[in-house]
């Protein structure tokens, strides 16, 4: 349940963007498939976090992205989803992970409190 | 407290029926919250901070000449008693900063046989991070030191995810876990540098194909360096001694 700290940490920059006088409405972030972070899980502690820090309203949108790797043994460019997709032209799984590891907070909105 | 936006400042009475909050919002409470709202871009990397702790901690041990490596694996696999026999290998040229989520008991093991040592007591979390090593480090005295050991809490996926400021990441699979758990974990195993094929003297009672974990290894991270050890029976721990010295620069008497 990495997943807690991972939101406390992300609550402490929201913290630190917001401006005085605002309350959270929407936080943004987007979950690569290969950041080992489980999306159910981070809306949990989410949900949990904000409220125990005085964002009782604050929602979490979560922006999914696909991953992309190039084969190590053919160079083909493909799309996977998980760690154990194999290169559909040679299959095998010895690759670059070009992308899809990202996890990044990308935006919040506040109202006027 | 306002249901449209939870925040506590709103004073009822609310003058517009549930249904049509938000459409009249300004007008519905006493207070002037209006629901207009700003976005503010942001656009980090969540574990931004760890990172650049991270990196202040690999600079930190560059400036000292040491050579940091991370060890993970699950819980039982054989982490301390392979960190205890590097210790009666490398004595003081090698400092370990042990994480547990309780007890001292780790660090207390690793000095007994012989390096120094201190134990990150997590209190729950399920993987060290770049803050709890930073401050460890303050705690060890690194004078004479060639190689730091990292040993991780014990679990196959949340520690993959946080850097330390480690040179080389360690992956431990011991016989006694089974042959499939390569696919099954990952991304800890794609990004490891080196495999260690633990208790490899019980390979006579397990049906554990070494191949089988190896090949799932090495399919996901071709450049894997793999060892078959056991530090209970020193088999293979020669090989493996003489990589980590190698890397950290320790000559070996």
């Amino acid at each position: 349940m990495h997943e807690l700290s991972l939101v406390s940490s992300m609550l402490d920059t929201v913290a630190n963007a917001m401006p005085p006088g605002t309350c959270l409405a929407e936080v943004r972030v987007t979950l690569g498939p290969l950041c080992g972070v489980s999306p159910d899980a981070l809306e949990f502690c989410f949900i949990e976090l904000a409220r125990a820090r005085g964002y009782p309203a604050a929602r979490l949108q979560i922006a999914r992205t696909n991953s992309r790797a190039k084969c190590k043994s053919c160079g083909h460019s493909y799309d996977l989803s998980q760690f154990d997709v194999v290169c559909p032209e040679c299959g095998t799984l010895d690759r670059s992970i070009e992308s899809g590891r990202e996890f990044t907070l990308d935006s919040i909105e506040v109202e006027e409190a | 407290m306002c249901e449209a936006c939870g925040c506590e400042n709103a004073q009822s009475p609310r003058t517009s029926p549930p249904g049509e909050h938000g459409r009249d919002h300004a007008d519905a409470h006493v207070h002037r919250h209006g629901h207009d709202r700003t976005a503010i871009p942001i656009g980090a990397e969540v574990l931004a901070a760890n990172n650049r702790i991270a990196e202040t901690n690999r600079a930190l041990l560059k400036s000292k000449g040491l050579y940091a490596v991370n060890i993970m694996s699950s819980p039982g696999s054989g982490k301390t008693t392979i960190v205890e026999y590097l210790a009666r290998r490398f004595g003081d040229a090698m400092a370990v900063i042990v994480g547990d989520v309780q007890t001292r008991r780790d660090a207390e093991r690793v000095i007994r046989a012989g390096s120094r040592s201190v134990q990150i007591e997590t209190n729950g979390a399920c993987h060290l991070d770049a803050h709890s090593v930073e401050h460890a480090l303050e705690r060890l005295d690194l004078e004479g030191c060639k190689l730091l050991v990292i040993e991780n809490v014990g679990n196959l996926v949340c520690p993959s995810s946080y850097d330390l400021g480690e040179h080389e990441k360690i992956a431990i699979l011991s016989l006694p876990e089974g042959d499939d758990k390569v696919l099954k974990y990952p991304s800890l195993f794609h990004r490891a540098n080196v495999l260690l094929i633990g208790k490899i003297d019980l390979a006579p009672y397990m049906e554990f194909s070494v191949d089988k974990a190896v090949n799932e290894c090495r399919s996901l991270n071709r450049s894997v360096a793999v060892f078959r050890v056991s530090a209970k029976t020193g088999e293979g721990m020669d090989d493996f001694c003489g990589y980590l010295a190698a890397k950290a620069g320790i000559i070996v008497a």
